[in-house]
């Protein structure tokens, strides 16, 4: 494209080439939830992992808190175009709780989320193995406020944001993909940062 | 993701422009909202369609080659015309707003593509009543909604209370001052010329504006803690959780 503004240098000086194409940094973790916040009640949260498993599984919060944590260093990316970088994330790891759960089945090639208000996204079951995603509790040793999803958010940092559902409270798993909330409102249905998978065609 | 689709016609390929496709548009008309906010008139190459309340994204280019982008809403309903209007917020520390608000001049070429967002909009084949509440620069997509819902000429009815910080920062005086449909609270203004509302929107002004209003649908914009101070409001009054939308920033 041949437009230049004239005048126009922005903030990427050298921090720009770290992030994918279009994004900024940003020091402050804005928030841009769809809907109202809700406040989970720690006795009445629940983490449900079934679909294409062998052995369906709910978890309570104790329960939850007594399994290995796993913790990731990493860039967070929010379609909306802002960066956070060099978060430090705790939680766990998808691949324990599909463990628990007794493992996958032969068909599990999606996972559906589920959120406390309704919320919806789907992954890849690709995606969230091998220590790629994790449910999240906490960050930089700080339990997730509700606004940015605690007590507990999906969290899968190499895809842009709205896929880490924040008030995560099921996992499903299953062999057709299912779009989510954003994914049938505009959204990309991978959203790959990496490759500006922002929205949908239409 | 391709942003362009590339068909064949015949022996000729001709490109399919989408929502995605990053279009040339010329500043055609700048006009000053507030101390904070002006609206800029696009003309874009092709018709402008969009829903009430979606937006659009503005892409600037540096000599360098570095681009950085940011998404505005719409400020009105889609005519069928080419021109587009933007009310753009200059924010303090920003990096696309600032350029625009103090550089882009009449004549001026940006890249502009869109509409986006399937969500936080409003269309005529809506048949609840609409509460929208908006805060700061998150009128904007309001205003879009209540020239979409003027032009419709549905009977159903949509309200508006808006919560401004001085009455210099009142946008879009000339549709809101006079209409009944708008409710304004002030939250810092100290002129006793205003005789309207003053002070954070509390359950009293949500109350009042809820009267007429069975089973509202309710759109919320601005910053993300005017927006949970808000629901959590409406919330309080019975309204469902289901029944808010929100749209956040900052």
């Amino acid at each position: 494209m041949a437009i230049v503004n004239k005048g126009f240098i922005g903030k990427g000086g050298d921090s720009y080439k770290r992030l994918p194409p279009g994004q900024s940094e940003v020091i402050q973790w804005p928030v841009l939830t769809y809907g109202p916040t809700p406040h989970v009640n720690l006795d009445e949260w629940t983490l449900t992992i079934d679909g294409a498993v062998n052995k369906p599984i709910t978890l309570d919060w104790k329960a939850f808190n007594k399994l290995p944590f796993l913790e990731l260093k990493t860039d967070i990316h929010c379609v909306t175009r802002w960066s956070k970088l060099d978060m430090l994330w705790e939680g766990v790891s998808l691949d324990e709780l599909i463990g628990l759960a007794g493992g996958l089945t032969e068909d599990a090639n999606h996972l559906l989320v589920e959120t406390v208000e309704g919320y919806t996204t789907n992954v890849p079951v690709r995606d969230i193995l091998n220590n790629q995603a994790m449910v999240a509790t906490k960050t930089h040793g700080e339990p997730l406020s509700p606004e940015h999803g605690g007590p507990a958010r999906l969290f899968i940092p190499h895809l842009y944001l709205w896929k880490s559902a924040k008030w995560v409270t099921r996992l499903t798993f299953s062999p057709v993909d299912k779009p989510g909330f954003w994914e049938v409102n505009g959204y990309n249905n991978y959203g790959d940062p990496w490759k500006e998978e922002r929205y949908s065609d239409y | 993701m391709g942003t362009i689709i590339m068909a064949t016609l015949g022996k000729k390929s001709a490109t399919v422009i989408t929502n995605n496709t990053w279009l040339v548009a010329t500043v055609e008309k700048i006009t000053i909202e507030s101390p904070m906010v002006k609206s800029y008139f696009f003309r874009m190459p092709q018709p402008v369609n969009h829903l009430a309340g979606q937006h659009y994204e503005l892409r600037l280019t540096a000599e360098n080659g570095y681009q950085a982008a940011r998404l505005y809403s719409a400020a009105v309903a889609s005519d069928g015309s080419t021109l587009l209007q933007l009310s753009i917020m200059d924010v303090v520390d920003g990096e696309v707003s600032p350029y625009i608000f103090k550089q882009l001049k009449v004549g001026d070429e940006v890249e502009i593509r869109g509409p986006f967002g399937k969500y936080f909009v409003w269309s005529p084949e809506e048949t609840r009543p609409i509460l929208l509440v908006g805060g700061g620069s998150g009128v904007v997509p309001m205003h879009s909604m209540l020239s979409s819902h003027q032009k419709s000429g549905t009977t159903t009815p949509m309200k508006l209370l808006y919560s401004a910080r001085h009455y210099d920062d009142i946008l879009f005086k000339d549709d809101f001052l006079s209409s009944d449909d708008v409710t304004i609270t002030l939250t810092q203004e100290q002129s006793k010329e205003w005789t309207g509302n003053t002070g954070r929107i509390n359950s009293e002004m949500l109350s009042k504006v809820l009267e007429g209003l069975t089973s509202p649908l309710c759109y919320i914009c601005g910053m993300s803690p005017f927006v949970d101070a808000v629901s959590n409001g409406l919330i309080e009054l019975g309204i469902p959780s289901e029944n808010i939308k929100t749209e956040r920033f900052g």
